[in-house]
């Protein structure tokens, strides 16, 4: 396990490490540097011009950018917005609590219900109740945020009047949104239960907890839903990415502040940096949730702590 | 062979998809209205015999924008599909049956694209191309040419291994008729139906990035351009943004559903879930 661990780790630096070189390289190797976009909307004299590429260091050789980018970025520093002149990392460390809120909140809806609604259709497989949390299942992963989103709204806030429709501050401006987010993940996650949990049932060790006399609450959640979880913890993993995805669409069509917002709006105003950050983050998020799954596997079954 | 084992699910998706590229491809037939000629007279009318899916703030048909809507964000979806198949099938090809350095470099490249969250790699992209149609429907390409890499290696990793395979080494065969002749024809079943459901997910994924102003530009017809400028619009005239996110849903509903009834088909081994 210690050995499996190191070398997940290191494994993940190595990807972070990449990860950040093709942005940079992506960034920079395309034509147009910030500073020609800077002039082409109208910013500033020629002397400003010089001084910006200074102060961006773009005078310096693509290799020596590189490192210094590289020493900036292990001290946790992004370099200015080109817009704002702020450090990129306090315009994404003001946004990112609203959008991790949204992403947390919704991963655990997926995985609560998602779960739940597997193992009711599994346990009562063939009846109504399976046939209707497929169908619920298939639902949520088939209906988009944009369609779901303004269902929500259309129903919740402009009928029923009970949620607000837009904005953020209150737990109540939470709901709507994270529901909508986490529609699709809970779908995926409750199919994948279900099919995992009707590969488990039939086996032997339920069978023998069936005759110990155990209750089948005991046996469904105990016994077999452990044994069916470890691809479930993958799917988990794996939907945080396109959970991450998708709060972007989520916060725009509610209007929320976030990294979403911020990321859209760094790209209608061109501000590279400012792109390149949260382009980073995310995959550093995603990199960093998929290790710590990869890790989970060892607590989940004693067999993978011990080879 | 398809047809002893068809779907009546994958035989009505089938219908509507058809359905829905007809009349968006007859759309200047099937309706009077131009997509872009606003008329003052009647701004944000409910849906009417006159207007079926009512009019927008300008006073524009709704459905005749969905409809030409279609147009775009289909054609988008389905171009957006073939930029990742084809290089992601090639790529994979060539990387799983040739080895060597050009599979490892092929492959630690698919690890590090499929670091990012895919709608993050399409932003990183159109960032760095600038917004518009065109770029959108090369990020969202872009981001799927990871996952044909990775399935297409795979299933030729599997069919290098079968007897036939073996056979035809021992008679001679060269290594491209190999390729071509029996590897090819052996993944061409996983491809298609990877290749069908990815359709929908570009649909979705250029709709989003429309929808959050980096694709089509109004007055454009598109369908997230569309539902972004309805949804301001929603408590007054929920249509113009409901319509066209219902087709869209419909749409995409209907290729995912066709793609699983072909991988029924074609696979039957691949049970799905």
């Amino acid at each position: 396990m210690v050995s499996f661990t190191l070398r997940r780790l290191l494994s993940t630096v190595l990807v972070l490490w990449a990860v950040v070189t093709l942005t940079f390289f992506a960034i920079r190797l395309l034509p147009g540097d910030p500073v020609t976009v800077l002039i082409s909307q109208g910013g500033g004299s020629a002397e400003d011009i010089a001084d910006l590429r200074e102060e961006l260091g773009l005078n310096d050789p693509v290799p020596i950018q590189y490192l210094r980018f590289l020493a900036d970025l292990v001290r946790g520093d992004l370099g200015n917005s080109l817009v704002s002149r702020r450090p990129v990392s306090v315009a994404i460390a003001e946004q990112l609590p609203h959008t991790l809120a949204l992403a947390t909140s919704a991963t655990v809806i997926s995985v609560v219900v998602g779960i739940s609604l597997g193992v009711l259709a599994a346990t009562h497989e063939g009846s109504w109740i399976d046939q209707l949390s497929i169908t619920l299942a298939v639902l949520g992963v088939s209906v988009p945020i944009l369609l779901s989103g303004l269902l929500f709204i259309l129903l919740f806030s402009l009928v029923l009047g009970w949620l607000p429709a837009t904005g953020q501050g209150t737990w109540r401006h939470l709901v709507m949104p994270s529901l909508v987010l986490s529609l699709a993940s809970t779908g995926t996650i409750a199919r994948l239960v279900r099919t995992q949990m009707l590969e488990v049932l039939p086996q032997e060790y339920v069978t023998v907890a069936r005759a110990k006399g155990l209750q089948e609450r005991v046996i469904f959640w105990r016994h077999a839903l452990r044994n069916a979880l470890i691809p479930v913890v993958t799917i988990i993993g794996l939907q945080f990415g396109a959970l991450l995805g998708g709060t972007v669409v989520t916060e725009s069509l509610f209007s929320r502040r976030g990294i979403g917002r911020l990321v859209v709006d760094a790209i209608s105003w061109k501000d590279y940096p400012l792109v390149q950050g949260v382009v980073i983050l995310g995959a550093a998020i995603y990199v960093v949730v998929n290790l710590m799954v990869d890790l989970s596997y060892g607590l989940l079954d004693p067999r993978i702590r011990r080879g | 062979m398809l047809l002893e084992r068809y779907s009546p699910v994958g035989v009505v998706s089938l219908v509507v998809i058809v359905v829905i590229a007809l009349s968006m491809l007859l759309a200047p037939w099937l309706t009077p209205y131009d997509p872009l000629a606003m008329d003052p007279q009647s701004q944000l009318m409910p849906p009417s015999p006159a207007h079926p899916l009512g009019t927008d703030l300008f006073g524009r048909d709704v459905l005749t924008r969905v409809l030409y809507g279609g147009r775009v964000s289909l054609s988008v979806g389905v171009l957006a599909a073939l930029l990742a198949a084809v290089p992601g099938l090639l790529l994979g090809l060539l990387s799983g049956f040739y080895g060597g350095i050009f599979d490892q470099v092929v492959m630690r490249l698919t690890d590090v694209a499929l670091a990012f969250p895919s709608l993050i790699l399409s932003l990183g992209v159109v960032a760095i191309l600038e917004p518009g149609l065109v770029n959108v429907t090369i990020a969202v390409g872009l981001a799927g040419i990871p996952g044909y890499v990775r399935l297409v290696r795979g299933s030729v990793l599997k069919v290098k291994e079968t007897l036939y395979v073996e056979a035809a080494q021992a008679i001679g065969c060269s290594k491209r008729r190999i390729l071509v002749r029996h590897v090819l024809p052996n993944i061409a079943a996983s491809v298609l139906v990877l290749a069908t459901m990815d359709v929908a997910w570009a649909i979705l994924r250029a709709t989003s990035l429309s929808f959050l102003g980096l694709g089509a530009q109004p007055p454009t017809p598109e369908w997230g351009a569309m539902i972004d400028a309805g949804r301001e619009l929603l408590r007054v005239a929920p249509w113009v943004s409901l319509a066209p996110s219902g087709v869209m849903m419909l749409a995409v509903l209907s290729v995912n559903l066709l793609g699983d009834a072909l991988r029924d088909a074609l696979d039957p081994r691949a049970q799905s879930h």
